[in-house]
């Protein structure tokens, strides 16, 4: 296509002029982006359309599809390449690159959040044990670009909100000195994509399979052996696969309890990071079923953000005339309306939410309770404004707004 | 001190309530927001046949078993001790299976710990059995096992293998049942529904009901079956004695209005497997569903007319009873599970379809040797029995 053509040469030369440098990259692909900002030359359709019916598509990476949905490579150029990559769907992955250079969102907006990763232990050579945490979040538009650092030094996710997004990539083959590619799962973990070891990538595959097919007496024999002989990594990967398959919780205490003679460490922080994913998976189901953008929004913060100041920041940030907490609450109520939470909440749980929001005390959310129902009478009515209020702070869905 | 979801919405000043809506804050519905996790009372599965590692080959299982047993795996060592202990698809070898068990246990395995306190509380008639089997309970319950600490709150609040301490064992099943254990909160909620060893509670019990899965007449009533049919198949007696926790949750299925379960609760009287004294008599709770013609109310009845539970015997009564029986499917499928697992009830019935000729006996067996069977554990039935009943030959 001639635009990324043109854009290809571009950089080309610009990293010609650093000696190919790689530590450069980012730099020269930044700069790419702005000179020739791929949103102001081209749309969604037109690639769409060129790469539906062109002659000959250049050679395209990445034929399974593992980042982007899908990814299309528009130029190969020396140790480069640049890739369009369209979302369909937002996906909430923390991770880190073996390449560097650039991104530049062409169509629709994204979710960026950074995060920065604090290493306790490096339990396997896949695995490592630690403090995830958010550092900064941003809501990306249209012709917004930031470059791409490889290894830990830029941990970050993307979770693209509209239907489809385009990201252009502008980025090196791989270097091979920032290899393994690293996942995070907040709050513990680092891992390595379990792609680089097939046995284990297959075994949790048989294991899904068991569980999904309901064979849940085989899987519940061969578990234990596995989880209580097998190495760190190996018992990670399970877990992560099969853990949200099992729904009752003894059950679920047992697997981990078998896991954890072997390996204490892994299991005791692993255990809120899987319970992460569980959330993440449900706040994504649900998200399927709006068709709001608000609401899609709302759950996308919910997703990718870990905490109050920043949840209402990227509020304002899309709403500039709107009441974040007002708006939090609206959608709460809607969501609940459209039946998709499993849980009604009642105009008293909203009202709560409200309080809770605004950061009021107990004695003025007794206030506001007792201004709006008949309380007077009611027994024990602190405990029960207190038990409503750790149920809203601590629930599933909410959690993250109350964290500071 | 608990507040009540019910506390918050009565008692409201007649004034005040012109102008302001009554109050309920939902508490009931606030563990929905809370858990993350499902609970819904299908996490007990249902039971499996499946012999694991003996599945195809025995021989070749025990092999396998003892080869990783003898590597080192912990939970190999305790599925060939267990397997051994009870003859479970190997030789019965209490002495061995124990030897494993024991090894698996020392070498820190809190499963292990478990089942072999189990085995020394309910089945080892030793005279220090009880205090070893203690000990193991709680070096489980001190290696984390949430189903150890449920073993050990509740046979501490029954008195099951145990001298009682209902604070302690009230304790350790709120903690787990606190942490997310769905028996614990069964557990509990049974215990006070009915103040078996507790005091009685019977909101605080419906709410831990509810947490478990169980909000209404229907789910405690599925909630109870699926205990019970845990029971039958469970190789400790500990599980086995799930049936009465079974029979409290149908009684207040019952009270809510479930007329199911007035059924449920008869097959376990009549089976002795819950006390009279606990329950309404049989006549009150078969009587509706013998008028409805319901076929599992003129089984228990001809049953228990067969074994004279709060009745006189009487076989020839109970024989007329199968000759009027409408849908023999769900009963042969029922009772006919029941003789796989050897109990003689089952091969009666099965037989008892099969002398009616509502059912072919699935297994191929004469009408003869299925009562021979059901003679042979325990039941008294007449010799003309084993023939086919007269009314349908002439039909």
């Amino acid at each position: 296509m001639e635009f990324f053509q043109k854009l290809g040469s571009l950089v080309t030369r610009l990293w010609k002029e650093r000696d190919y440098n790689e530590e450069d990259f980012p730099e020269v692909a930044s700069r790419g982006l702005s000179e020739l900002p791929p949103d102001q030359h081209v749309s969604f359709w037109d690639v769409a359309k060129w790469a539906l019916t062109c002659e000959r598509l250049p050679g395209q990476a990445d034929l399974n599809a593992k980042f982007g949905q899908p990814p299309l490579t528009v130029f190969g150029g020396r140790d480069f390449r640049i890739e369009v990559l369209f979302w369909v769907q937002g996906i909430p992955a923390i991770h880190q690159h073996s390449f560097s250079g650039a991104f530049h969102v062409m169509h629709g907006s994204s979710l960026h959040s950074l995060w920065e990763f604090e290493l306790t232990e490096q339990i396997a050579m896949r695995l490592a044990l630690g403090r995830v945490s958010l550092k900064k979040a941003e809501l990306l538009q249209k012709g917004d670009s930031r470059p791409i650092i490889a290894g830990r030094r830029l941990i970050h996710s993307t979770f693209h909100l509209d239907r489809p997004s385009l990201t252009v990539v502008v980025r090196t083959l791989g270097e091979a000195d920032k290899l393994p590619q690293y996942s995070y799962l907040p709050p513990t973990i680092a891992y390595a994509d379990q792609n680089d070891v097939p046995s284990v990538q297959r075994r949790t595959q048989l294991l899904r399979m068991l569980l999904i097919s309901g064979k849940r007496a085989e899987y519940d024999e061969i578990a234990h052996h596995i989880l209580g002989t097998e190495d760190a990594y190996s018992v990670f990967q399970f877990l992560l696969s099969t853990f949200a398959l099992i729904e009752g919780e003894d059950e679920r205490h047992n697997l981990l309890l078998a896991a954890r003679l072997k390996h204490p460490k892994l299991i005791e922080t692993l255990h809120p990071a899987l319970l992460r994913v569980e959330r993440t998976n449900k706040i994504i189901a649900i998200r399927e079923r709006v068709s709001s953008s608000d609401l899609q929004f709302f759950l996308a913060v919910l997703l990718n953000i870990t905490e109050r100041t920043a949840i209402l920041n990227l509020i304002e940030q899309r709403y500039p005339s709107r009441d974040p907490m007002t708006a939090i609450v609206t959608w709460v109520r809607e969501l609940s309306d459209q039946g998709v939470l499993g849980v009604r909440f009642s105009e008293p749980w909203l009202l709560m939410l409200q309080c809770l929001l605004t950061k009021r005390s107990d004695r003025e959310i007794q206030k506001a309770f007792s201004g709006q129902y008949a309380t007077q009478q009611i027994p024990n009515l602190e405990l029960g404004l207190g038990e409503l209020s750790s149920g809203l702070q601590d629930s599933w869905l909410l959690q993250p707004i109350f964290q500071n | 001190m608990t507040v009540t979801n019910a506390a918050a919405t009565v008692a409201r000043n007649p004034e005040t309530s012109i102008k302001f809506p009554a109050l309920d804050l939902g508490l009931d519905s606030i563990v929905l927001l809370k858990r993350q996790w499902k609970f819904s009372i299908k996490n007990f599965a249902s039971a499996s046949s499946f012999r694991g590692w003996l599945e195809n080959s025995a021989s070749e299982g025990e092999r396998w078993l003892r080869n990783r047993a003898q590597d080192g795996d912990l939970y190999a060592m305790e599925k060939l001790g267990l397997r051994l202990l009870t003859g479970d698809g190997l030789p019965k070898s209490v002495e061995e299976g124990l030897r494993w068990l024991k090894k698996s246990a020392e070498l820190g395995n809190p499963f292990a710990m478990e089942k072999l306190a189990e085995y020394e509380l309910d089945e080892d008639q030793a005279p220090d059995s009880p205090a070893e089997g203690e000990r193991w309970l709680r070096a489980a319950v001190d290696h984390r096992h949430r189903l150890a600490m449920v073993s050990l709150g509740s046979r501490l609040i029954t008195g099951a293998g145990l001298t009682p301490d209902p604070n302690q064992g009230e304790e350790l099943l709120r903690e787990a049942a606190q942490r997310g254990s769905q028996i614990a909160m069964i557990k509990l909620g049974t215990y006070l529904l009915s103040g078996w060893g507790l005091d009685c509670n019977h909101e605080e019990g419906l709410r831990w009901l509810q947490r478990a899965g169980a909000i209404n007449a229907d789910q405690l009533l599925e909630l109870g079956l699926y205990l019970y049919q845990h029971s039958l198949t469970a190789t400790t007696k500990a599980a086995r004695g799930l049936a009465k926790e079974a029979s409290i949750l149908f009684q207040e299925a019952r009270r809510q209005g479930n007329s199911i379960a007035s059924l449920n609760l008869a097959y376990l009287l009549r089976r002795g497997e819950i006390a009279d004294a606990s329950s309404p008599p049989l006549d009150e709770l078969l009587s509706e569903h013998l008028k409805q013609r319901d076929s599992f109310a003129f089984v228990n009845q001809a049953l228990r007319l067969a074994r004279g539970i709060q009745c006189n015997i009487d076989w020839k009564a109970a024989d007329l009873l199968f000759e009027r029986l409408q849908d023999s499917g769900n009963v042969l499928e029922w009772w006919f599970a029941r003789s796989r697992e050897g109990d003689p009830e089952g091969h009666l019935v099965t037989g008892w379809l099969g002398r009616h000729q509502l059912a072919t006996d699935p297994d191929g067996f004469q009408i003869a040797q299925r009562m021979d069977l059901a003679r042979t554990g325990g039941w008294l039935v007449p010799e003309w029995m084993n023939d086919l009943a007269t009314g349908k030959q002439n039909s």
